[in-house]
């Protein structure tokens, strides 16, 4: 028999991914994210995911909050298990001190910026939900999980900030770079 | 009289029959709710079984000095091994592998870098897989060496046992010595790697 995986879809609200942030004098934040596997069941094995925020100063060093469960949205279906997958953390970048030097970029030479700094849009987005708080609580991240080429859990991330929607993709890390070395 | 004895018989036969298969049945159902929820069995002490019916357990992995050195020094040196789990076959403990990556620091590894991979070996170790994280490991090279964590030469053993075991909710591992067969105690080892997150990044970087 075949075995497989069911990867579960799953959502988290701003708030909850951001209240362990620190208010202020930390440029760089991220999310770990990681599998957690909930059942293994007639050659089936079930991995939900769970985040973990992350901080630091311009010199500081990485402070890792607590751990937080997403919810299951109920989009999910199995993936036969043809090859080996591996398990790691994947990373959102949600902040970084890079973003203000982007935008002075943005307006000299618009293409180039984009290039360089994936997720930006994305980024731009976060950063107008943390400067309202009405648009904060109503704002969620939804995972959609799936196998990437090398071969390993990823993720594609869409914000949802009041209906405005963006999306990014958290690449598993290594093989990809940090999240910050890709701003 | 002779007619009414043989159907009395018949009628306890069939009743026998009936009340034989529908023991049966019921008997047949439970042992199906079993095994629906006996699939991960915590702590059930399978020691050395490599029959589970699905991966509901870790093995051990042996990495040779050799080839912990020439992953140390490719492409840079490394300042720390990035260590994941990899899935191949739910029903084959064996096709769980260990996957590890260089890397000198929190802001450099990743593209361009290789991974090596090594197989399981010797016994299943634990079998609580319940709500188990698998994320990444680390473990601190300087660790590994004597005196200078830069220039200090490395321990001397022959090979690193990886046993795994759960750290809070997350999958970790004990990393043992071993030279000619024997178990050191030199230096730090033995000495248990990093689940990062929720631990911090060992270089901090």
């Amino acid at each position: 028999m075949e075995t497989q995986i069911i990867l579960l879809s799953q959502k988290f609200s701003f708030k909850k991914l951001s209240d362990q942030f620190p208010a202020s004098g930390n440029p760089f934040k991220k999310i770990f994210f990681q599998s957690e596997l909930r059942s293994i069941k007639n050659g089936t094995a079930t991995f939900a995911v769970i985040a973990y925020p992350a901080w630091k100063g311009r010199k500081g060093r990485w402070v890792v909050g607590t751990k937080i469960d997403g919810e299951e949205t109920g989009g999910s279906s199995p993936i036969p298990l043809t090859g080996p997958i591996a398990f790691a953390n994947t990373e959102l970048l949600f902040t970084t001190k890079a973003d203000k030097k982007i935008k002075r970029v943005k307006k000299i030479k618009k293409n180039r910026c984009k290039e360089n700094a994936p997720g930006v849009n994305f980024r731009k987005l976060i950063k107008e939900i943390f400067r309202n708080s009405d648009l904060a609580k109503k704002s969620f991240f939804t995972f959609t999980p799936s196998i990437s080429e090398n071969p390993h859990i990823e993720f594609d991330v869409t914000l949802d900030a009041g209906g405005t929607l963006e999306t990014a993709r958290a690449n598993p890390c290594p093989p990809a770079k940090p999240a910050e070395e890709q701003a | 009289m002779y007619k009414r004895k043989r159907n009395r018989f018949l009628q306890l036969a069939i009743l026998f029959f009936l009340s034989s298969f529908i023991i049966q049945s019921c008997n047949d159902g439970k042992d199906d709710k079993k095994d629906e929820t006996s699939t991960i069995k915590p702590n059930s002490g399978a020691q050395g079984s490599d029959s589970a019916d699905l991966i509901s357990s870790f093995k051990e992995y042996k990495l040779e000095k050799t080839t912990l050195v020439s992953l140390a020094g490719s492409p840079t040196n490394a300042k720390k091994i990035i260590l994941k789990v990899s899935l191949d076959d739910l029903k084959d403990p064996k096709s769980m592998k260990l996957w590890l990556y260089p890397a000198k620091d929190h802001k450099d590894y990743g593209e361009g870098k290789t991974k090596i991979e090594i197989p399981a070996y010797g016994n299943v170790v634990f079998t609580d897989t319940k709500d188990i994280v698998l994320g990444n490991n680390e473990l601190s090279l300087k660790k590994l060496k004597v005196g200078n964590q830069h220039t200090g030469a490395w321990i001397d053993f022959d090979y690193l046992i990886f046993t795994p075991y759960k750290d809070g909710d997350n999958l970790a591992f004990k990393v043992s010595g071993y030279k000619s067969n024997q178990l050191i105690n030199v230096g730090v080892l033995p000495v248990n790697t990093n689940p990062c997150p929720p631990a911090k990044p060992e270089d901090n970087n």
